[in-house]
């Protein structure tokens, strides 16, 4: 060990032993026991980071997209020092731990987005025709599916970068990339099930002045399409009329329309098992996504077929498939012209089927010469409708869910009437073949989702002295903590320690007397060595009577998402839905006009403020020094490149307000709020309080409740910021319940008197808010204000940055200051 | 009274030999210890670590893709419930027609290959499921867990039963609970400990406050929507619950679920209804108790 505290120096032989060379060791120990100065070895403490939230498949809708998650580790108050960037310890990463509620089965989870347009009903799942016995199911949103789990394949990187505020050089635009895990999903979430998975062994030193970005993708959630995955609704045209012979035939079809939460249904039907469906009480809307016809196997089939060309051979499966994408759900006819693949391109025209209606819902012309036209017809939707009344009257489901399914049937025929089929080669539409043809009604791969994703990254940082106050008058004291109990003030509590008196110098040294020395030394080390808060019943935020150890606070993060479960949530779309257009899509634009938001009432464009509340017990010994703010603007299925800006930044016209304070009213007769921190900004006023811009996120510096804003200078911003002192917190009791004035607002938010603690020292929760609003409206239909995204995936973030003291669970223990000599304590 | 030697190499007393280099021996194995305590000297010095997550309920529109989508907006309705789940992992009903064959879907898995078909103890199948799981390489103490369902007028839960036999009672079917999978057999949750399993509680019990206090003005800003301090549930349970090293760990929280077919309205038996997780705000907050370990 290198500088050990105490040392013993060596008894060499032939010198006269004295009274000091063994009393001036011992009273040294003695002496820092005493003063709570025992140093010990480097202890490290831990603390963790964690994120949860549920990313989607439309997260990753977009080539490079991906979900970014800010972090930062400024020094303590007492530390920082922005000019020379001082620090006493960095925060090391050294485990992270990530799962997702896969339902407890090594299967892919679908996402709600399988459903989209989120209408009552959500969707038509397709199942599998097999004439009167439907039977097949597809999982349902939330529900299990046996997907290739390598689309759970998942990348972590760890960004690092200099914040926006301390560049002094131009390098805040440069990121570093100190961190890669590239977690593979069969390996992870398959049938060996490791979830929560743990990578120990990390070891990456956090700059404390610098800012931190995790990114993560997982694209394949979003894959909806692949070589062994498509979602079958197969309708064999089985025995497929002979050109002239029968013009028309019908596909039978079973739609299933999913319920609002996946999970078990049954319906009863005359053969087989009891199905039991509920049917919605509106009506339903169509909702086709994707038509596959063509060829599976041509192994199976006339290895002939072509279907333009006229070149004989074998096709494999999957070749010459054409693909459409398609909705029925709008009140026009769409033109389809995506995905359309050769050699059989054509034209789709889709038609919408409003409930209850019947007739052509889709044609198709091909591109031949002349070119044919195929009509998709829906026959008898009174079926739909007549079976569906029919189900209903034997519900009887007890999970609660909303479910039903539908018999249909397709007519297709082309204008002339003549059956739909495939052509071979250059013969016309009489050549005798069966028909393999397919249709799915389908929506390719399940879209999956990772819910309740938690990321918990721990984090280990090295023990030093707590945080005190030097009295309890802020005028005068210095160091200063806001809300610390004034029974203690957080001084380390001396104590006093028997020890033998010295003998004279010259005195005989008895056997007993060593040995009651050695004795009195060994005493606090058996009955151990305290430091910290006690937490339990009558030592609430009290302190050991006597404290040896000198060290005993670490670097503490709690790490609170504010609207974690958002998906991107916009002012207004950059790109509107044309009426009757249906260009707006999932995953392009996000959600526009702040729709989903809670707490707004009437019409857009909605003034109403949105916010999210988490409440959190309170820590224990907790001295809070930074709250940093992480407003997310960044694009749901965003793959925006680093530096691109913040979207919101430049044209979000409202106010953000963040608020965390202290209540103490859980189970009790005070329900008193005590302001910690506070910060609201608008573009205009964001600028002093900006610790880091970059790709969509703006991370602010949320000040501490103060008096002046010289308390604000050891802090991101300086005083600026006008930040407060430390704020100490923890339950009290009766003797810990007095507690140094606190501030009233931070002081560009009014901060003007130091007063008693509202919460009196009894604070039992932590209430973090996050509020959004904007007099234009968050809904704003009528202006032009662009592409603001009020709320990316992930949520807003609030980091709560301080120093944790230990704690224990014995504050009334033995105190070691016993003479041995009566064998008392 | 002489006392004996517990640290140190020698014993002293009359009649023993007191020499310089066993006191020298005493004193270094003293002065060492101080210098670098081993972790049974350091009395209970345990370290707070927090995980906090939560869930706001979205409130999305019935169809964004109708033309009067905009004004349509009035009409929210409920869609989002991921992460909330089922508590029971369904066979498929019936048999693919095709199975799973090489260009088909991927179905839910066959019933025998589901792997856990109730993953939660104690409950029924008929509940919805918030469950967060972590994992650490060191031993720790689960210490609190405080979930809270906050309410207010836009979300409105009185955690009351409205209707029925117990019309008027706090309801008594929230279950809270956590899991450790088994170190040998983690996958198979029939063989998970339960150290926390709370369920048939009264709501009562984890008021945040008392009625009598509901609408109390805060001062925080910014401030919610009625401008008052919370209301609704904060389920505090304090298990104390030694975690092993590497142990995974699971809370859950769930939620029963009433099927319209026994109340006209969601909101006829109590206030869960078909949608329970869009009657509260959430916040879950894990509090762990880790050692502070020596470098």
């Amino acid at each position: 060990m290198s500088n050990p505290q105490f040392t013993v120096k060596s008894f060499a032989r032939g010198v006269k032993l004295t009274t000091q060379h063994v009393w001036v060791p011992a009273q040294q120990i003695q002496s820092a026991l005493q003063t709570s100065a025992v140093q010990g070895q480097e202890v490290l403490a831990p603390f963790q980071m964690s994120w949860t939230f549920t990313p989607q498949s439309e997260t990753f809708g977009s080539v490079g997209a991906k979900v970014m998650l800010p972090m930062a580790f400024p020094p303590p108050q007492q530390e920082f020092d922005a000019t020379t960037r001082s620090y006493q310890s960095a925060p090391q990463l050294v485990e992270l731990s990530i799962s997702f509620d896969q339902r407890a089965d090594p299967a892919g989870i679908v996402d709600e987005w399988q459903c989209w347009p989120f209408n009552t009903q959500r969707t038509f799942y397709s199942a599998i025709l097999g004439g009167p016995t439907e039977t097949a199911l597809v999982p349902l949103p939330g529900q299990i599916s046996e997907v290739d789990l390598s689309r759970y394949d998942t990348v972590l990187k760890l960004i690092q970068k200099v914040p926006t505020v301390l560049d002094t050089n131009g390098d805040s635009n440069t990121e570093q990339e100190i961190l890669t895990l590239e977690l593979p999903g069969q390996a992870l979430f398959g049938s060996a099930q490791f979830n929560p998975y743990v990578i120990d062994g990390l070891s990456v030193y956090m700059n404390p002045y610098g800012m931190y970005y995790w990114t993560m993708e997982t694209p394949g959630l979003a894959a909806k399409t692949g070589p062994t995955e498509i979602q079958q609704s197969a309708l064999l045209v089985s025995g497929a009329p002979y050109g002239g012979s029968k013009k028309v035939y019908y596909l039978h079809l079973s739609l299933l329309i999913s319920p609002v939460v996946g999970d078990s249904y049954t319906i009863a039907t005359s053969a087989g098992p009891t199905y039991t469906y509920v049917w919605p009480t509106s009506s339903p809307v169509y909702y086709v996504d994707q038509i596959v016809e063509g060829l599976v196997s041509l192994a199976s089939a006339d290895p002939n077929w072509d279907f333009v060309n006229g070149v004989p051979g074998v096709y494999p499966p999957g070749s010459g498939w054409i693909m459409a994408t398609f909705k029925t759900t709008g009140a026009v006819a769409d033109t389809i012209t995506t995905s359309v693949s050769a050699p059989l391109a054509a034209t789709f025209t889709s038609t919408n089927m409003a409930p209850g209606s019947t007739g052509n819902f889709l044609s198709v012309t091909d591109n031949l010469t002349p070119p044919h036209t195929y009509t998709y017809e829906l026959l008898a939707s009174d079926t739909l409708e007549t079976a569906a009344a029919g189900l209903a009257a034997a519900i009887n489901n007890n999970d609660g869910y909303l479910a039903t399914s539908v018999g249909a049937a397709i007519q297709m025929q082309n204008a002339a009437g003549v059956a739909f089929k495939f052509t071979q080669g250059t013969h016309d539409n009489d050549h005798h073949h069966p028909s393999p043809c397919f249709v799915w009604f389908s929506i390719g791969r399940p879209l999956l989702a990772m819910p309740n994703l938690t990321l918990a990254a721990m984090f280990k940082s090295p023990l030093g002295p707590r945080d005190y106050s030097q009295n309890a008058n802020p005028a005068t004291s210095s160091p200063y903590v806001q809300n610390i109990p004034t029974k203690h003030l957080g001084r380390p509590a001396t104590g006093t320690m028997y020890l033998p008196t010295e003998p004279a110098p010259n005195a005989l040294i008895t056997g007993d007397d060593w040995q009651n020395v050695v004795t009195a030394l060994e005493a606090p080390l058996l009955n151990g060595l305290r430091s910290g808060y006690g937490r339990d019943p009558g030592s609430e935020a009290d302190i050991f009577p006597w404290e040896q150890l000198a060290n005993d606070a670490g670097y503490q993060v709690i790490n609170v998402q504010m609207f974690p479960n958002w998906w991107d949530v916009r002012r207004k779309s950059i790109n509107p839905k044309a009426a009757g257009a249906n260009t707006w899509q999932p995953g392009q634009q996000g959600y526009p006009y702040g729709v989903g938001f809670p707490y707004l009432t009437g019409a857009p464009p909605y003034t109403d403020p949105v916010v999210d509340q988490r409440i959190i017990r309170v820590p224990t010994g907790f001295v809070l020094h930074h709250v940093l703010v992480c407003q997310n603007s960044f694009p749901y299925g965003g793959n925006r490149v680093w530096n691109q800006g913040n979207l919101s930044g430049t044209l979000f016209t409202g106010t953000m307000k963040v608020g965390v304070a202290l209540y103490n009213g859980l189970r009790s007769d005070d329900l008193s709020t005590q302001q910690l921190a506070y910060l609201e900004w608008t573009n205009i006023t964001a600028a002093p309080y900006i610790v880091d811009t970059n790709s969509g996120y703006r991370v602010l510096n949320c000040p501490l409740v103060a008096t002046a804003n010289n308390n604000g200078t050891h802090s991101y911003g300086g005083t600026a910021v006008g930040t407060g002192r430390p704020i100490w917190m923890g339950p009290g009791n009766s003797t810990t319940q007095s507690r140094t004035p606190i501030a009233d607002m931070p002081f560009n938010f009014g901060g003007a008197t130091y007063g008693t603690p509202k919460t009196k020292g009894g604070e039992n929760l932590l209430l973090v808010r996050w509020s959004m609003e904007d007099a234009a409206g968050l809904g704003d239909t009528a202006g032009s204000k662009g592409e603001e995204v009020l709320c990316g995936p992930g949520g807003h973030q609030v980091i709560l940055i301080g120093k944790q003291s230990v704690v224990g669970s014995d504050t009334n223990g033995k105190v070691v200051s016993s003479n041995p000599a009566t064998g008392t304590w | 009274m002489t006392k004996s030697s517990r640290l140190t190499p020698n014993q002293f007393g009359a009649g023993l030999t007191l020499d310089a280099t066993r006191l020298e021996q005493d004193l270094v194995a003293l002065a060492n210890r101080y210098n670098a305590p081993l972790p049974v000297d350091i009395a209970r010095r345990w370290v707070e670590s927090h995980l906090v997550s939560g869930y706001i309920p979205n409130t999305f529109p019935v169809d964004p893709y109708t033309p009067d989508y905009p004004t349509a907006m009035g009409a929210q309705t409920v869609v989002q419930a991921l992460p909330w789940m089922g508590a029971y992992n369904p066979a498929p009903v019936g048999t693919a027609a095709d199975g799973t064959s090489a260009a088909g879907m991927a179905p839910p898995p066959a019933a025998a290959d589901i792997v856990n078909a109730y993953r939660h103890k104690g409950t029924t199948r008929d509940i919805l499921t918030w469950e967060t799981a972590w994992t650490q390489t060191k031993p720790s103490l689960l210490d609190v867990i405080t979930l809270t369902l906050a309410t207010d007028s836009f979300y409105v839960n009185s955690f009351t039963y409205l209707s029925g036999p117990k019309s008027g009672q706090p309801v008594d079917d929230i279950v809270v609970q956590v899991l450790v999978d088994s170190a040998l057999d983690s996958s198979n949750r029939v063989a998970s400990l339960a150290p926390v399993l709370v369920r048939n509680f009264s709501a009562a019990d984890f008021l945040i406050s008392l009625p009598a206090f509901s609408g109390v003005a805060d001062t925080m800003q910014p401030p919610v929507l009625d401008g008052t301090v919370p209301t609704g549930l904060c389920i505090q349970l304090f298990p104390r619950q030694p975690i092993p090293e590497g142990a995974r760990v699971r809370v859950a929280l769930s939620l029963p679920l009433y099927e319209s077919t026994l109340q006209a309205a969601p909101s006829a038996i109590n206030n869960f209804g078909q949608h329970p997780w869009q009657t509260f705000v959430f916040s879950s907050h894990v509090t762990l108790l880790q050692p502070a370990e020596a470098v």
